[in-house]
This record gives C-alpha cells, sequence and structure tokens, in this order.
C-alpha cells in the first residue's frame, strides 16, 4: 500500500490531541445536589455490572483512536498496486466436447451453451478488431477456425453456427482431448504472445494452467449412471454387480435387470433393486448376490444367459450411461477329438486338459479321446491325431499330426518311409518366426527318432532337425494344419514347457477369441465383452470375413493371411454385434457392449489441473483506490463507538 | 427569597377549608372543634341527672314535669386546636433548590392559615441543627399570622438539621392539643421515627410533608459525577460522592426512594400518622385539595 498524499498524515496529530484531551478531561463533573442520601442507599441497590463494561472506555478510546487514524489515512489517499486488466488482441476458444458436455438441463446442452458462448466471445472480437480461433476439444483435438482476423469473421461465424446446429452431436462420446488442445493454443500464444485463451467447459479445474475457464453448467443438473458392470462365478452361479454412480444430487436410484434366456430356457427373468445416493456416497454398488437372488429373487439360480439388460429408471440431466448390456453369461462350445493309437498317452492328454482348464473362461471346450477306428473327420473345431493317422484330412476344423504313419489323403505331405534313429541329445534348430512359436526355444528340445518329412507343399517350417523340417504349419483357407514328425515318446519335449505352450499358441493362432482388448486382465467372464469409449478393439477370425455392427457402424473385415489382427476403434456406446463363419459353423454371432466411461459419467468432477499453457504473461500495473475500504471502516468504526457511547451508562 | 407562592389569591382559596382533627382536644381556650366533654356551646349534647352543686338554672323543668326527677341538659363543648408547624430549615431545603423552600413555606402557610383562619392558633418551629426556633411565638389571628408569614418568606436554609431532636427538645409541644406537621425532605440518615413516636405518645395528631423536587424524584444527570452535597461543609465531607451514574444506577437510586417513601408511609400509617410526599412541580392546590383531602386531616 503507498499514500498519494502523505502530508494528509498529519491528521495523525488528532490523535495526539485526543490523548491530550483525555489527559486534562476532568475525571468527575461536580454536581450541587440537596441531599447524597439517596445515592448512598441506591448503592445497595446496584446491580452487578459485566466484565465488559471495565473495557468499554478502553474500547471507546481505541474506536476513537482508529477513526483519527482512518481519517488521516483517507485524506493522505491510500492506494495499492495491482494487476490491471489486460485487454487481449486475440482469442482463442476452446470448447470441451467431450461426453459430460452433453448434459442437458432440458433446454440446452452444455455444449448447446459453450458454443453460444464462443459466439458472444467472438462478436466481442470482432468489435475490439482482433483474431479469433476456435478449438474443438473432441477425442481428438482440432481448429474449427485458426487465427480469424475481425474482417474475415464471417467465417467464424459459419463455423459456430454449424456447430450450433450439430448440437449435442458436436460432442464426442468419450473424453476431450485437453492435451492437444492447449497444444493447438500453445502455437497460437508462438505467434501473438497478447493472446487470452478461454475454455468453455463444465469441468473444474483446481490450477487453471494460465487459461481462463468459463464454466457452462448449469444449476439442477444431474447424473445418475451405470458405471460398471459385472457377471462374476460364485459357487458356480452367476451373481450380478453393478456399479452406479449419481452425482448432482442426493437421490433414491432403481436399478433393473433383465436377464434373457435365462438357464437356457428361453424364458427372461426380471431383477431390481434400488439404493439411496448422498453427496457422500455418490457411488454404489448393487450387488445382486447369492443371498439377494435367494431371498429377494425366489431363489433365482442364474446358470447362463444370452445378455443381460441393466437400466436405471431416472430423468437424469445425461441419459446415454442409463443402460448397460452384460454379455458373457454362455460360452461358445469348442469341439476337439483326440485320436491316438496308444493305450494311454498321459503326456498328450495332459496337455489338452491344461489346454481346457486354461481356456475356461473363453470356451466351454468338449475333449474326446478316441481310438483311431472310431476317429471321425467331421464335426469337430480341433481334431488331434497321434501315430494313426486318417485316410483323409478333415475339412471343417484345425488339425494337428503328431508322429505320422502315413500322410493323410489331402494334406500335401509325403513321408520318407521309415523313421531315423538319432542320438538322443540332439536338439531341434529354429524355422520361421511364426506365432506358435512364441515362447519356445527349439534348442532345448531333444529327439532321438523322426519321420522325415520328404515334401510340405504349402507349409511353413517351424523346427528342423538336421536340416530336415521336423514341425510344419499350414494356414490356407479351409486347411489349417500343424505337423508333427516325431513321437513324443522320442523326445524331451513332453517333459519341458515348451510342448503345452506350443498346443495352447496353435489353438489360439487358429481359434482365437474375436475381439479382445490391448489388456489381458479379465477377472470376470463378463469382462472380455465389455469396452469403453475410446478403447481400441483388437479383431480376430477363425475364418476369413468378419461383419462387424454397432451403432451407426457396419463394416466388414477381411483375413485373407492367417494371425491377421484388425483394429477397430470404439466411438460410440451401445451393443456391437460381431458375425463370421467358422471352418465347422457357419453365422456365428458375438456381441459386446461399449460404455460411456466413468470419468464422463461424473459431471461434476474437479481435476487438479489443465495442461499448463507455456505464456509469457505481460502484468501492467496500476494504482487501486482504498477510498472506499477505508471509508468503510470509517462508518463501522463511527457506529462501534456510538453505540459503545450509547451503552456506557446502560448499567 | 426569589420564589414565593403566598399572595392573597392563594390565601383567598384557602379560606373554605379547614383542618380536621381525628382525636378530641383538651385544652382550656375555646375553639371550634368539637370535643368529648361537655361545655356551654347551645348544641344539646344529653341528659343527666341533677347533682349537688349543679347550676340549677340548667334543670330541664319540662322533664321534671314528667319524671318528677331532676335532670339537667348537657352541652357539647369546643377547643382550640394547636397547630405545631416543624420546618426543616437545613440546606438540602433550598440552598440549591430554592423553589423546594418556597414550596415548603408555602405548604407550613397554608395550613397556618387554615389554623388561624379557623380561630386555631399556631405555631412554627423552624428547625436548625438539633434545635428548633419558634419567632413568631404562638400566632393567633390572622393579623399577626401574615405578620409571620412576611418574615418566613426570607428565612435563609442552611446548616443541616435533626428533627427528631428538635421536636423532643421543643418546649411547647403540648399535649393531645392538635396537630404536629413536619414539613422536611426527610433526605437525611436522621432518625425522623423519634419524631413521630415522641408525638404519638403526646398524643398529638402528627401530619409528614415530604417536599421533593423532579430532580429529586428522578435524576436528570449521568457519567462520572461528584455530587457535592447541600449540607457539606466542604468537598472533602464525607457526605460527598464521586459516582458513575449509569441508567443502572438511576433504577438503583429510583428503587431506593420509593422503598424510603413506602416506609415512611408505612411507619406513619402504623403509628396512625400521616404522610404525603409531594413534588415542587405539583401545584400546591392540588396537594391541599388533592392530598390533604385523601389523607383526611383538611375538610
Amino acid at each position: 500500500m503507498s499514500l498519494l498524499l502523505p502530508l494528509g498524515l498529519i491528521g495523525l496529530i488528532g490523535v495526539v490531541a485526543l490523548i491530550v484531551i483525555y489527559i486534562i478531561k476532568p475525571n468527575y463533573q461536580q454536581k450541587f445536589v440537596s441531599s447524597t442520601y439517596i445515592w448512598k442507599l441506591s448503592l445497595k441497590y446496584k446491580k452487578k455490572t459485566l466484565p465488559i463494561s471495565r473495557f468499554r472506555n478502553i474500547l471507546i478510546f481505541l474506536c476513537q483512536i482508529l477513526i483519527l487514524v482512518s481519517c488521516a489515512l483517507l485524506l493522505a489517499r491510500p492506494v495499492i498496486a495491482g494487476e490491471k486488466e489486460h485487454v487481449y488482441s486475440e482469442r482463442v476458444a476452446i470448447i470441451d466436447a467431450s461426453a459430460s458436455m452433453r448434459v442437458s438441463d432440458g433446454n440446452a446442452t452444455r455444449f448447446e451453451r459453450a458454443v453460444e458462448e464462443a459466439r458472444a466471445l467472438a462478436e466481442e472480437t470482432e468489435e475490439l478488431g482482433g483474431i479469433f480461433s476456435l478449438i474443438i476439444a473432441d477425442d481428438e483435438a482440432h481448429f474449427e477456425v485458426q487465427r480469424v482476423t475481425a474482417e474475415n469473421m464471417r467465417e467464424v461465424y459459419d463455423a459456430i453456427d454449424a456447430l450450433a446446429e450439430l448440437g449435442a452431436e458436436g460432442c464426442t462420446f468419450g473424453s476431450a482431448d485437453l492435451e492437444g488442445a492447449i497444444d493447438f493454443a500453445s502455437e497460437v500464444l508462438i505467434v501473438n504472445p497478447d493472446s487470452e485463451v478461454i475454455l468453455y467447459t463444465a469441468t473444474e479445474f483446481l490450477e487453471k494452467g494460465g487459461v481462463r475457464v468459463v464454466d457452462v453448467s448449469e444449476d439442477g443438473e444431474w447424473n445418475a449412471a451405470i458405471l460398471d458392470s459385472r457377471a462374476e462365478i460364485v459357487n458356480n452361479y452367476f451373481n450380478i454387480a453393478v456399479d452406479v454412480g449419481c452425482y448432482g444430487r442426493s437421490e433414491a436410484v432403481t436399478v433393473t435387470c433383465e436377464i434373457y434366456n435365462l438357464n437356457g430356457s428361453g424364458n427372461n427373468e426380471t431383477i431390481t433393486m434400488q439404493q439411496r445416493f448422498t453427496a457422500d456416497e455418490n457411488e454404489l454398488t448393487f450387488d445382486f448376490n447369492e443371498a439377494y437372488l435367494t431371498n429377494d429373487c425366489n431363489g433365482l439360480k442364474i446358470i447362463s444367459f444370452d445378455r443381460v439388460y441393466i437400466s436405471i429408471d431416472s430423468n437424469d440431466s445425461f441419459a446415454d450411461d442409463n443402460y448397460y448390456f452384460l454379455y458373457g453369461g454362455t460360452k461358445e462350445k469348442i469341439k476337439i477329438q483326440y485320436s491316438t493309437s496308444d493305450t494311454a498317452n498321459p503326456f498328450f492328454r495332459q496337455v489338452l486338459y491344461l489346454l481346457r482348464e486354461n481356456l475356461k473362461n473363453k470356451w466351454d471346450i468338449e475333449l474326446s479321446e478316441v481310438k483311431p477306428g472310431a476317429a471321425k473327420t467331421e464335426g469337430f473345431d480341433f481334431y488331434v491325431f497321434e501315430h494313426k493317422m486318417p485316410e483323409k484330412m478333415p475339412e471343417d476344423g484345425v488339425v494337428f499330426l503328431m508322429d505320422l504313419d502315413v500322410a493323410p489323403q489331402g494334406s500335401g505331405l509325403t513321408l520318407q518311409s521309415e523313421g531315423f534313429s538319432v542320438d538322443k541329445n540332439s536338439t531341434l534348430a529354429s524355422g520361421e518366426t511364426h506365432p506358435v512359436m512364441r515362447g519356445i526355444l527349439p534348442e532345448t528340445i531333444t529327439i532321438s527318432n523322426y519321420r522325415k518329412i520328404t515334401s510340405h507343399d504349402g507349409y511353413r517350417e517351424l523346427m528342423y532337425f538336421r536340416g530336415d523340417p521336423l514341425v510344419l504349419l499350414k494356414d490356407a483357407g479351409k486347411t489349417k494344419t500343424v505337423v508333427f514328425s516325431a513321437d513324443i515318446h522320442n523326445s524331451n519335449v513332453a517333459i519341458l514347457y515348451a510342448f503345452p505352450m506350443f498346443v495352447r499358441n496353435v489353438f489360439n493362432y487358429f481359434i482365437p477369441f474375436t475381439f479382445t482388448k490391448d489388456t489381458d486382465d479379465y477377472t470376470h467372464p463378463s469382462a472380455r465383452y465389455a469396452f469403453g469409449i475410446g478403447d481400441t478393439l483388437e479383431l480376430r477370425a477363425r475364418g476369413d470375413l468378419v461383419n462387424v455392427e454397432g451403432p451407426e457402424l457396419v463394416e466388414e473385415f477381411q483375413f485373407l493371411d492367417g494371425g491377421v489382427v484388425h483394429n477397430l476403434a470404439l466411438k460410440r456406446p451401445g451393443t456391437y454385434t460381431v458375425t463370421q463363419d467358422t471352418l465347422r459353423v457357419e453365422g456365428i454371432k458375438e456381441e459386446f457392449f461399449v460404455s460411456i466411461s466413468n470419468y464422463e459419467s461424473n459431471i461434476t468432477k474437479q481435476v487438479d489441473a489443465l495442461p499448463f499453457l507455456e505464456r509469457v504473461v505481460k502484468y501492467e500495473e496500476e494504482d487501486k483506490d482504498l477510498l472506499i475500504w477505508f471509508a468503510s471502516v470509517l462508518v463501522g468504526l463511527l457506529f462501534v463507538e456510538w453505540f459503545l457511547q450509547s451503552r456506557e451508562y446502560f448499567k | 427569597m426569589a420564589f414565593s407562592y403566598l399572595n392573597d389569591g392563594f390565601f383567598g382559596r384557602l379560606e373554605t377549608l379547614a383542618l380536621n382533627l381525628r382525636s378530641y382536644l383538651t385544652g382550656f381556650f375555646g375553639g371550634k372543634h368539637l370535643v368529648r366533654t361537655y361545655g356551654q356551646t347551645v348544641e344539646f349534647a344529653d341528659y343527666r341527672e341533677y347533682m349537688l352543686g349543679d347550676d340549677i338554672r340548667r334543670i330541664d323543668w319540662n322533664l321534671y314535669s314528667r319524671f318528677e326527677k331532676f335532670f339537667i341538659k348537657l352541652f357539647t363543648d369546643e377547643r382550640q386546636m394547636h397547630t405545631q408547624i416543624f420546618l426543616d430549615c437545613s440546606a438540602s431545603m433550598g440552598k440549591v433548590s430554592p423553589e423546594k423552600g418556597a414550596y415548603a413555606v408555602a405548604v407550613a402557610a397554608a395550613l397556618g392559615f387554615l389554623s388561624v383562619h379557623n380561630m386555631d392558633k399556631v405555631s412554627f418551629e423552624l428547625t436548625r441543627g438539633a434545635r428548633s426556633e419558634n419567632p413568631f411565638g404562638t400566632v393567633v389571628g390572622k393579623q399577626s399570622f401574615f405578620r409571620a408569614i412576611k418574615s418566613l418568606e426570607n428565612i435563609v436554609f442552611e446548616g443541616d438539621a435533626d428533627i427528631s431532636s428538635a421536636v423532643a427538645a421543643c418546649p411547647n409541644t403540648g399535649t393531645k392539643d392538635g396537630i404536629t406537621v413536619i414539613i422536611s425532605d426527610f433526605l437525611s440518615d436522621i432518625d425522623w421515627r423519634k419524631a413521630v413516636d415522641y408525638l404519638c405518645y403526646k398524643r398529638r395528631q402528627v401530619l409528614l410533608v415530604q417536599v421533593l423536587t423532579p430532580e429529586e424524584a428522578d435524576p436528570l444527570y449521568n457519567g462520572r459525577v461528584n455530587l457535592i452535597d447541600s449540607e457539606s461543609g466542604s468537598l472533602d465531607d464525607e457526605r460527598n460522592m464521586k459516582m458513575r451514574i449509569t441508567n443502572g444506577m438511576l433504577a438503583a437510586y429510583q428503587e431506593a426512594l420509593s422503598d424510603l417513601i413506602a416506609d415512611m408511609n408505612y411507619y406513619c400509617t402504623s403509628r396512625d400518622a400521616n404522610f404525603i410526599s409531594v413534588r415542587t412541580n405539583q401545584p400546591i392546590e392540588k396537594v391541599l385539595f388533592g392530598e390533604l383531602f385523601k389523607t383526611g386531616i383538611m375538610a
């Protein structure tokens, strides 16, 4: 604080004068009365005074000093140095176009309000003759208009009109790319540092990082949302857990689950549960657990289902997260036939058992172990022939040939008549790099006897033994064959982890799960069928062609080469249906659900910081008058002093 | 004396009034106050059988013709009352508030006038210190009364006064021969009860008149005040008080004054004495025609 007229402090002499007055002031005024007799009597009637009255005179004196000091300071015109409000010549408006901007108060969505705010800013900029840029921060930030001068502001208005016409559809269903938007704004700031960046959003940022944040939310907005759902197996039955959030209001929310094709009966079942949300408890789990299903749902036991439609009945401000589809209640059956001439080959059998156990969350694997005479060449997804080969190759599944005695018809193989016996310490060598060889080290595998393959048209050579191909793989059209030309008993592979891994790799390569996420952490069966906006789907196929249908999406993917993976970015919430033909079955349909992210469902969220905006801030100082404050203090002190004076003789 | 209530109009309004004595008198001189004894007035009172020594002129012969016994007629008797007025002449009565002294003198004069107007005798006892003086003697007749009043208007209120001692020391108190009026503010720690008891013992009718100024009844000053008692000799006198007068103190003052008046009223009532407390801002006629009428002293 500084003083414009320091001479005004001469008024402080008044304080000295006041003190002198107090010193020379007669303490008692003489009053002649007829008699003091009654006054003496009245002393007995005097009531006890409050202790505060003892300090009243001190307070009055203090008030009077402060009043004089305030007057002196008022004369001295106190000012404080403050930052001058700067009028920027260029404005960069960023509109948050995340899913939470779809929230509507019944009249307009947050996004529409933000667009109108941006329009007002553009008009203001035009009046100032400035430059205007508009950045839309949807899932990938982009300039809507970039550095448009006042003369060309029509271009800005056209863009804003187009955004207004889009309404909520101008928003993504995912999160806003604010980092990208700030990067774009930084580019403008590099060109013209005298720019102001304004973000129109409903998210509260504690640290704004040099950006002026304009809140476009409205009072009364609230959202009840299904955040996540799980079908978990407990004691061999499904329990359904639904995570629900309620933001912006304390409300009782009812969750309804419609279970389709319950336990394969073709019947549907509906179960409900209600819970109240409060400001402190705005995220709760609706647990349709064993106890609830037993007590409140007439002993309902869920063994399987086609899908569960979960919904909440509310008229909240954001409807896209009010429902959820749960899949994974029925596993697809995969049939495996294991044909061996051995009376007992625990090595291979255990590998298959291990495979079944390992993939039990993915597939319902039906394993049939048969003798060569009973082996079939159709009706299975995966065939394993050991020692005794079939006369002709099956055509509706993957074929694994182990220790071939003859080359089956149609296999495209030619074998040498006799097997080779070799030194048992001889190891294999690597062949082509292939997904099925992942994690396998051929140099650790030894064999003592093998059957040499003399021709193998169309096969890939995965492992060699002394230059002879020992492990082959063919993936061409309907032919999906793996050949291991040695007896497991004549190799150490049976006791290595390499063999079960190899079989698993072969299985996963030819019979992959159709859609997977980046992560492989599936804690419950339904997790494979639950995706979020922004997730990238990895699409695999057992056939050549896959059709994907979803909200505003119909797309066909071809898988001409084996092991091909297509990526699909998920941008809209809803159910997606994947259809494909496998070797054995045609028109297999699989479904998964894409939900709004929890982050966007929370429409009252508070975020620590915006991405920091690199800028040079120009501070201009100006003197801010403190007269009004000191005048207010003076009035207050006068009032207090008057009050204390008026109370002096009250008691 | 700057203030004076005494003029012809004031006395003229009193001529229709008289003091009324509740008890019977004893005395030698005839007056206008009926007494219990039989006397020589013309108003018949009773008959009694003739006794040896009675005046035969008072025998009722009409009764003798009827009863053949001698009866004599008895007549009522009327005596003269002695009104004794003790006027507190201390400084508290007039030094600070001259109108208070004038008011007290006016009350005394009014009561004195009522007495002499009804052929009673009146004496003004001016109380100073522990004694009282009677500078005018026993006043009988209006001429000497007005002469006395003229002097009363010029009295000086100073010093202090001990009412009890003055009453007790008064040589001319008399017994059962009239009314004693004490006019004072009673604002001292002198025990006025002794005076009342003494006068009651002397079988006199007693009237206490307390005269207060409006400021005494309701002080208007506050703050830090050094109260100088008008009867104090110097600033160091213990009767002077330094105090901070607040609203609470004023309330306590009112309470103390009310209690004092109530106490006096109660004490006097218990002794068949009369007490009135008047304010100098009250018209004196209101006191005479109002307060005194209520007590029954004036009729």
